[in-house]
C-alpha cells in the first residue's frame, strides 16, 4: 500500500520535558493506524504535530509526498475528531457537518448532498436540525465524524474519541467507526490509550512510552511478539521469566530459571548457550488441569502448582498459581460449564505449556513488572 | 391538582420579595414620571393640579429632533466603539495567563475609584487648548494654532467611550472567558482561518456577553448628561442634558418628566429589538433546517 503519512524524527520538547523523541512512523493509505500508549506517552503532542497545532522541534511531517511540517491547520488536508468533540455548540447539527464545506465555499447544492450523504451514514437524518447541547454522547460523536470526514481530508485523526463513553457504547461505537471507515476509504490515524480498542480496530498499531516509539506492528505482532517488556506488559498481561540458556538443541534450548522448574523454549533470538535470557509468556498460553494430562505433544512443559486465588470473569477465570517460587498468572477460557468440575482456591493443578509459545524480549526492564497483573494489587 | 398549586404558592412566596422590591421602587417611580408629563406646571416650580397636554405638545419644540438625533447617534456610535474595543480585548483577556489576566483586569478596574467627575475633568484638561495633546497635534502640523478639542461632539464620544468602555470589556471577559477555546482549534483544523474561526466561532459563542455589554453601554450613554455637559459645549447636548436643565434650572418638572418618557421609549426600542431579533434568529435557522431535511 502506497504511503499516506510520513512522521519523521520528531521530537519535541516542552521546557526541560522531552515529550517526543525521534518518533518515526509509517503510515499507508487507507489503514486505520493506531498510536497507543499510556497517558503521559507523547501521543496527543503528536496529534497535535500531525494536525499543526504544535511545531516539531526536529523532524518533519510529510503527508502525500508533501513537507507540511510548517502549514498551518486550515491548509493541511488532515482533519482530527477531537476527545470533547468540540461540536460548535451555535449551529445545529446539519450546519456543524456542513461548516468544512460552507468553509470551503462549496457550491450549495453539494452541500446539501455531501451532508445529507454523511448524516444517514451516521444515522443522525432525524437529529439534523437539533443543537449539540440535544445529542448524547454516541451522538455527538458521530457528528464530529462525520463533520471530519465530509469534506474528504486525506487522513483522520481520531483522538481518543471514546474516552468519553460508557463501556457498550464504546464497543458498538468501535464497530460503527469501522464501518464507517470501510464506506469512506480514508485513513484513520487513531490515538488510544486503551489496548483493546486498538487492537479491535487497526490494521497498524505503534506503542508509544515516554515519547519513543517502542514497537511498530499489526495487532497480532505486537501482542505475541513484542519486543519488550514494556510492550509485553502494557498490551495484555504477562508472566516475565529469567532464566540462563542451557542445552541448544536445534532450535530450542533450555531455560533454566531460578526458583522454578527448567523450560524447554524455542529459541527464536538464537541465543546462544550461558546467556541471560527473558521469556514472556502470555497467561492464556498454559493449559491447566486438575488431572494430570496425558500424551502430550513433544517438547511440552508440565510442572505442577497449587492455586493461590480466583477471579471469575464469566468468560474466562483468573487464576494465580503457586509454581516453586514463582506465582504464575493463567487465563482459563470457559468451553463448557456443567462438564468440568471448577477450579478452586488451594487446588493442586497441572500446567502445561507448549516451547513454541514463548516469546524472548529484546529488551527488559525491572520497572515494567509494575503493569503486570498482580493478586497483592490493591489489597 | 393539590400539588401543583402548592408549588405555585411556593414559587410566589419566593419571588413576593423582589417583586415587592421591583414594584416599590422600579415600576411606582417610572409611572410617577409617565403621569408627571400630564400635569400642569405651578409658578413656584411645583406640580399643579389636574391634567394637561401642554407639556407634549411642547416637546415639537424645533430644537428636540436635532438633539434625539445627536443622542442617537453619539449613543449608538460610543456603543459600537466600545464593543469593537471590547472584543478583541475580551478574547485576549481570556487567552493570556492568569497572572496577566489579573493584572488587566485591575487596571481596568481602578479607574473606577477615582472619582467620575475627577476622570472627566481629567480629560477636559487632557483636550484644553494649552493641553498635552492639543500641544503635541500643533506641534505635528495636524491641529491649527488655538484651535481647541474640547467643545464638540467628538470629544464626548471620546469621553463616552472611555468611561462606558469597562461596561463592555467586562461581560465580554465574562462571556470569552466560559468560551471553550478547543472550538477555535476545531474550526481552524476544518479548514477555517484564523479571522473565520473568530467571527464564525467565537463571535456566535459570546454573543450572549455581547447583547449584555451593548445593553449596559447604550442605556447610560443614551442618557448621559454630565460628559456632554463638561466636555460638550452648546452645540453637542444631548437629551441628558435637557432633562438635567428643566429640572435644575427650569424648575419645570413635568416637561423633565416627559422627556424622560421621551427617552425610556428610546433606550425601550432596542431592548425589544434585541428581544424579538434573537427569539426570531432561531425560529428562522428551525424553519431553513426542516426545510433541507425534507428536500432530501
Amino acid at each position: 500500500m502506497a504511503e499516506i503519512l510520513r512522521i519523521e524524527n520528531v521530537s519535541k520538547s516542552f521546557g526541560v520535558q522531552k515529550v517526543l523523541d525521534q518518533v518515526s512512523l509509517s503510515i499507508s493509505a487507507g489503514e486505520i493506524f493506531s498510536i497507543l500508549g499510556p497517558s503521559g506517552c507523547g501521543k496527543s503532542t503528536l496529534l497535535r504535530i500531525c494536525g499543526g497545532f504544535e511545531e516539531p522541534d526536529e523532524g518533519r511531517i510529510i503527508l502525500d509526498g508533501e513537507d507540511i511540517t510548517r502549514v498551518p491547520p486550515h491548509k493541511r488536508g488532515i482533519h482530527t475528531v477531537f476527545q470533547n468533540y468540540a461540536l460548535f455548540p451555535n449551529m445545529t447539527v446539519w450546519e456543524n457537518i456542513a461548516f468544512p464545506l460552507r468553509i470551503a465555499k462549496a457550491d450549495k447544492n453539494h452541500i446539501r448532498r455531501e451532508v445529507e450523504r454523511y448524516l444517514e451514514l451516521i444515522q443522525m437524518s432525524e437529529h439534523a436540525g437539533k443543537k449539540p447541547r440535544e445529542l448524547s454522547g454516541g451522538q455527538k460523536q458521530r457528528v464530529a465524524i462525520a463533520r471530519a470526514l465530509v469534506n474528504r481530508p486525506k487522513v483522520l485523526l481520531l483522538d481518543e474519541p471514546l474516552a468519553a463513553l460508557d463501556l457498550k457504547l464504546r464497543q458498538r461505537m468501535l464497530v460503527e467507526l469501522d464501518s464507517i471507515h470501510e464506506d469512506v476509504g480514508i485513513t484513520f490515524v487513531y490515538v488510544t490509550h486503551d489496548q483493546q480498542e486498538a487492537m479491535s480496530i487497526s490494521n497498524h498499531i505503534a506503542v508509544l512510552h515516554q515519547g519513543i516509539v517502542e514497537q511498530e506492528g499489526t495487532p497480532t505482532e505486537v501482542y505475541e511478539a513484542p519486543k519488550n517488556s514494556f510492550v509485553a506488559a502494557f498490551i495484555g498481561d504477562t508472566n516475565f521469566f529469567e532464566g540462563t540458556i542451557r542445552d541448544v538443541h536445534g532450535d530450542y534450548c533450555i531455560l533454566k530459571i531460578d526458583g522454578f522448574p527448567s523450560l524447554e523454549v524455542f529459541n527464536d533470538k538464537k541465543m546462544p548457550e550461558g546467556e541471560r535470557a527473558h521469556l514472556s509468556i502470555r497467561p492464556e498460553k498454559f493449559s491447566v488441569s486438575l488431572e494430570k494430562p496425558e500424551n502430550l505433544p513433544a517438547r511440552t512443559n508440565l510442572f505442577q502448582g497449587r492455586v493461590e486465588d480466583v477471579i471469575y470473569l464469566g468468560a474466562q477465570t483468573r487464576l494465580w498459581i503457586r509454581v516453586g517460587e514463582r506465582l504464575v498468572s493463567v487465563v482459563k477460557q470457559h468451553a463448557s460449564f456443567a462438564l468440568e468440575r471448577k477450579i478452586r482456591y488451594r487446588d493442586d493443578v497441572w500446567l502445561t505449556w507448549h516451547a513454541d509459545n514463548a516469546y524472548m524480549l529484546e529488551d527488559y526492564r525491572p520497572s515494567d513488572e509494575s503493569l503486570v497483573m498482580h493478586p497483592d494489587i490493591g489489597r | 391538582m393539590k400539588t401543583s398549586t402548592a408549588k405555585k404558592l411556593n414559587e410566589l412566596c419566593l419571588t413576593a420579595p423582589s417583586m415587592i422590591w421591583l414594584i416599590l421602587w422600579f415600576v411606582i417611580p417610572t409611572v410617577i414620571v409617565f403621569l408627571m408629563a400630564f400635569k400642569p406646571v405651578d409658578p413656584w416650580g411645583g406640580i399643579g393640579s389636574g391634567w394637561t397636554l401642554q407639556t407634549i405638545r411642547d416637546l415639537s419644540n424645533p430644537n428636540y429632533p436635532e438633539i434625539v438625533v445627536r443622542t442617537l447617534l453619539l449613543g449608538i456610535g460610543s456603543t459600537a466603539i466600545s464593543i469593537l474595543i471590547a472584543l478583541p480585548l475580551g478574547y485576549y483577556l481570556a487567552r493570556v495567563s492568569r497572572k496577566l489576566r489579573d493584572l488587566l483586569l485591575l487596571l481596568i478596574i481602578i479607574p473606577f475609584w477615582t472619582n467620575f467627575l475627577i476622570r472627566i475633568f481629567a480629560w477636559k484638561v487632557l483636550l484644553h487648548a494649552e493641553g498635552p495633546l492639543a500641544h503635541f497635534l500643533t506641534f505635528l502640523g495636524l491641529l491649527k494654532p488655538d484651535a481647541t478639542l474640547l467643545y464638540n461632539p467628538w470629544a464626548v464620544l471620546a469621553v463616552m467611550v472611555y468611561s462606558y468602555l469597562p461596561f463592555a470589556i467586562l461581560p465580554v471577559y465574562a462571556a470569552a472567558e466560559k468560551f471553550d477555546f478547543s472550538l477555535i482549534d476545531a474550526a481552524q483544523d476544518l479548514g477555517a482561518t484564523r479571522l473565520q474561526a473568530f467571527y464564525r466561532v467565537f463571535l456566535p459563542g459570546i454573543s450572549r456577553g455581547i447583547w449584555t455589554a451593548v445593553i449596559v453601554v447604550l442605556i447610560p450613554a443614551l442618557g448621559a448628561y454630565l460628559i456632554p455637559d463638561l466636555v460638550g459645549g452648546t452645540a453637542s447636548e444631548l437629551i441628558g442634558d435637557k432633562i438635567a436643565q428643566r429640572t435644575f434650572i427650569d424648575r419645570n418638572l413635568p416637561h423633565a418628566s416627559a422627556l424622560s418618557a421621551l427617552l425610556m421609549f428610546v433606550v425601550m426600542i432596542p431592548i425589544f429589538f434585541v428581544v424579538f431579533f434573537t427569539g426570531s434568529r432561531k425560529s428562522i435557522t428551525g424553519t431553513r433546517h426542516s426545510r433541507g431535511v425534507k428536500q432530501k
